[in-house]
């Protein structure tokens, strides 16, 4: 691949990362929302936190376009890493305070109305006086 | 104390209970208890583990490549000729896996480390593939532990599921392409093609749900079966009541339907 290609298939993602950056924000947002207005029945993709592992993305790309010293690379290479584990921690952590926020406000996970697809799981959360089933 | 007696306290003092049950019994009572059907826990946790086996290598490949060559690594892809070379930066001596300073992008050991083009093309193929060679079985598990499934549901989502598999794949792919070729940092493609297979994988799960083609295909399997060997099975039906009926009221047998 020469390097305009590159640099285009890149920029495509670095759209895509802001917006899966944008859609992690906006999906923590509307459970709150949906918690606030007391939702019987709230869907969230689980895990949806790493999406943000998008971020990445841009973050390389805009790397690539500077020449860096030796001493310099190696702390980004080091930021990089760390970002990467950041962004993966986050995920699990993000994930365990929805869990947390959903039991405090009343809501519990109902397997029966969660659906598991192919690499992740909608789970479904049901304010308490509603039963479980399909 | 008579032989009798002390005989009858050791087995007093060793009495056990063995409750026999059927497979079937066995696991009524394991949902009955838990609250959840067999089919769907070992399904859920066994795929959840097959997603991400191909990650988890990756990230295991990331750390060894970071261990032989330090955070400041460094791979420069160079054409000699009509052959490429995968040049590392910094002293051989210090590394153990890449002894040496220049290798052809085929070389095994820089394929195996995911290195290159060649190199996270192949690891995100052999993820893909062993991604497959788990889901599918799984599916196949899914279909027999559980009671709700049909052949239509087993056939539709493991068809949607090799599809996004694919897709996941082939994105991650170019992704960690087109970094290969901007970028110097030997782990940078791996790293990209880790993060936008994940993001790809869910992002075609949201899509899936939204759009219902999971549901979609199952729909059309449905009727396409319905259609084909359903009515097939009912013809058969129908024309085997009416040569009952002749057989039991005297008629000719086979009137109306072979002359």
């Amino acid at each position: 691949m020469n390097r305009a290609t590159a640099h285009f298939v890149l920029g495509i993602l670095d759209v895509a990362a802001l917006y899966a950056c944008y859609y992690v924000f906006d999906e923590w947002a509307y459970i709150g929302e949906q918690i606030e207005n007391r939702v019987e029945q709230i869907s969230i993709q689980a895990y949806f936190g790493l999406y943000a592992l998008m971020a990445l993305i841009p973050l390389i790309h805009a790397l690539s376009f500077f020449s860096w010293k030796d001493g310099a690379r190696k702390w980004l290479s080091r930021s990089l890493i760390a970002l990467l584990i950041l962004l993966f921690i986050n995920a699990f952590v993000l994930e365990s305070r929805i869990k947390a926020r959903l039991s405090d406000a009343g809501y519990h996970y109902c397997q029966a109305l969660s659906e598991q697809m192919t690499f992740s799981e909608f789970s479904t959360y049901l304010s308490d006086h509603i039963p479980c089933q399909k | 104390m008579s032989i009798r007696s002390s005989v009858r306290q050791k087995v007093k003092q060793n009495t056990q209970t063995l409750d026999v049950f059927s497979t079937a019994d066995l696991i009524n009572a394991w949902e009955k208890t838990t609250g959840k059907e067999i089919a769907q826990v070992v399904g859920e946790t066994a795929r959840f583990g097959a997603n991400y086996v191909s990650a988890v290598i990756d990230a295991n490949v990331a750390t060894k490549l970071i261990g032989d060559l330090g955070m400041n690594g460094r791979a420069v892809l160079k054409v000699v000729g009509d052959k490429q070379y995968i040049i590392f930066k910094g002293h051989p001596g210090a590394r153990s896996i890449f002894t040496s300073t220049r290798y052809l992008a085929t070389n095994p050991k820089v394929v195996d480390m995911a290195i290159g083009k060649i190199g996270a093309n192949r690891a995100i193929v052999s993820g893909a593939r062993l991604t497959i060679f788990l889901v599918v079985p799984l599916n196949v598990l899914n279909y027999i532990l559980s009671d709700r499934q049909t052949m239509s549901d087993l056939l539709g989502t493991t068809a949607t599921d090799l599809a996004k598999v694919g897709i996941a794949s082939a994105v991650a792919s170019v992704a960690a392409s087109a970094a290969a070729a901007l970028t110097t940092v030997a782990v940078g493609p791996i790293v990209v093609a880790i993060a936008v297979g994940i993001a790809t994988a869910f992002a075609l799960d949201a899509l899936d749900k939204r759009l219902g083609v999971t549901d979609a295909l199952v729909d059309a399997l449905d009727k396409a079966y319905d259609n084909t060997f359903g009515e097939f099975g009912r013809q058969l039906n129908q024309v085997e009541r009416l040569l009952n009926w002749q057989i039991m009221n005297g008629a000719p047998v086979g009137q109306g339907i072979f002359y």
